[in-house]
């Protein structure tokens, strides 16, 4: 393949993919489309596709675990041959209080759920992809209205070995910045131990300075299946003191109600939720 | 008394721990509450001991209650299940002025246009019941037992979208209840994560 010109380079970059607008009694609720940095794949090489969702103001969308009320976004993916596809992985999201006084975890403004998409390393440099993804949503004010949609990419396939090393798109770009992390990978030490007591679900943690801000909240993903409520605030068992000091060591625990199934669960994934009490910039470690 | 003893032992036996729940909670007496419906007559829970009583939490505007009644879903189960001697209430508590609001004579229209089969629509306006039941959503699903004890909680069935054909590759969960409890069977699920919109209280 030809190295694309600067200019040609410029107008791929420019492209746009077709958008849908959820229209409610004459006003736009969400505009959903799909997002790449480019229009060709790489063979064997992790290629982002983002679910690009703005919202009217006031309205929201929901995190995975919605919380007290609402329902997740939800993509279904129509894949050819030699072309897998990640989960979605989305950004964290914030927990507001909604009108009707129930909790919800939710997006506000925009949000861009992300996908890997895996495209074989035995496509065909020049050969056409075509994928296909539905989406499905729940978007909330006081009242809640479902919204759909469907996309269809058609991606090239590209030589191999030739892979962009950053996202051109800021949304894409933007959403992998807010994407939780596994603590493990990046918090210095990470040990925690799950207790059940009653219809209690109790997470206690140790982790070890420097941490990149205050410890706020812990965002739990449990099983679909499962009913169990918003967890509360973390309660620290060692002095404030001691979150400043490098190499400390942070005690805390969290605890939640598990509605159903009683005993069935004795772990949750989710997501510590840490904010720079300064910037008031917020970054979620995933568990 | 004899029977609820047998019920109790059952659900021992099968490991289902109570689980409580602000004001209403899972094999203990549910709430009494008298309400008005929607042709002016008073009904308490109290009025049904002897009988399964369904309580269903509704808001006609609510896109997860259109998602049974447009296909006539939930009116096919009040039908199935009120011919079997089972009360059907369904129970509005959107305050005036919120979505889904019932007046009595838009709760009759509706029992008319959607051809309704629950036993009544109960008007909760200042949304006491719903708050003592900590009804969240509609549809909110409650089944009660003849000796009283709450013995469902939670949500219609196990396909959380507002999508009709989703309702037959569900397993609904009223359902499932009452044919165990009717069958003097306890019930798998007595408590699941109810979907839908938000109660407008």
């Amino acid at each position: 393949m030809k190295h694309l010109s600067f200019s040609a380079w410029a107008f791929a970059c420019l492209f746009a993919w077709t958008a849908h607008a959820q229209e409610y009694r004459g006003k736009t609720l969400v505009e959903a489309q799909l997002v790449t940095s480019d229009q060709t794949i790489v063979p064997g090489k992790p290629f982002l596709v983002g679910l690009h969702m703005a919202m009217a103001e006031g309205w929201h969308t929901y995190w995975t675990f919605s919380g007290e009320a609402g329902l997740p976004t939800n993509v279904e993916w129509d894949l050819p041959e030699g072309i897998q596809i990640s989960p979605m992985l989305s950004p964290l999201p914030e927990l507001k209080t909604e009108a009707t006084g129930f909790r919800a975890y939710s997006y506000f403004g925009e949000v861009t759920h992300l996908f890997y998409l895996y495209p074989s390393p035995d496509l065909t440099p020049g050969q056409t992809i075509t994928i296909g993804a539905k989406a499905d949503w729940l978007v909330c004010e006081e009242p809640c209205i479902p919204g759909s949609a469907e996309f269809t990419l058609e991606l090239t396939v590209g030589e191999r070995g030739v892979s962009r090393s950053t996202e051109k798109d800021p949304r894409l770009a933007e959403a992998l910045a807010n994407l939780p992390r596994p603590a493990e990978a990046f918090l210095e030490r990470v040990e925690i131990d799950w207790e059940t007591k009653g219809d209690q679900i109790i997470l206690h943690g140790r982790l070890t300075t420097p941490l990149p801000g205050k410890l706020v909240a812990f965002y739990p993903l449990p099983p679909a299946d499962a009913f169990i409520e918003i967890p509360e605030q973390p309660v620290f068992q060692n002095s404030p003191d001691s979150l400043a000091n490098d190499g400390g060591v942070v005690e805390f625990s969290v605890s939640t109600s598990v509605v159903s199934p009683g005993q069935g669960l004795s772990a949750l994934s989710g997501v510590l939720v840490f904010e720079n009490q300064e910037t008031k910039q917020r970054f979620g470690f995933l568990l | 008394m004899k029977k609820l003893t047998k019920v109790l032992g059952l659900l021992a036996s099968s490991a289902i721990l109570a689980v409580s729940l602000h004001g209403a909670s899972i094999n203990e007496t549910a709430p009494d509450f008298t309400l008005t419906d929607s042709n002016g007559n008073e009904h308490s829970l109290s009025d049904f001991r002897g009988q399964f009583v369904v309580l269903e939490w509704v808001n006609h505007e609510c896109p997860f209650v259109v998602k049974f009644y447009q296909p006539g879903k939930m009116q096919e189960l009040q039908a199935t299940y009120t011919e079997k001697g089972v009360v059907w209430l369904k129970i509005n508590s959107s305050a005036e002025g919120k979505q889904g609001h019932l007046t009595p004579e838009l709760a009759n229209q509706a029992i008319a246009d959607k051809g309704i089969n629950a036993t009544a629509i109960l008007l909760d306006h200042d949304g006491e019941v719903g708050r003592l039941y900590d009804a969240r959503v509609t549809p909110h699903m409650y089944i009660i037992n003849p000796e009283g004890v709450l013995i469902y909680n939670g949500a219609i069935d196990s396909i959380r979208s507002t999508n009709s054909a989703d309702i037959e590759k569900a397993e609904n969960y009223v359902v499932s209840a009452l044919t165990a409890a009717m069958a003097g069977e306890p019930v798998a699920q007595p408590v699941t994560r109810p979907y839908g919109c938000t109660v407008k209280y």
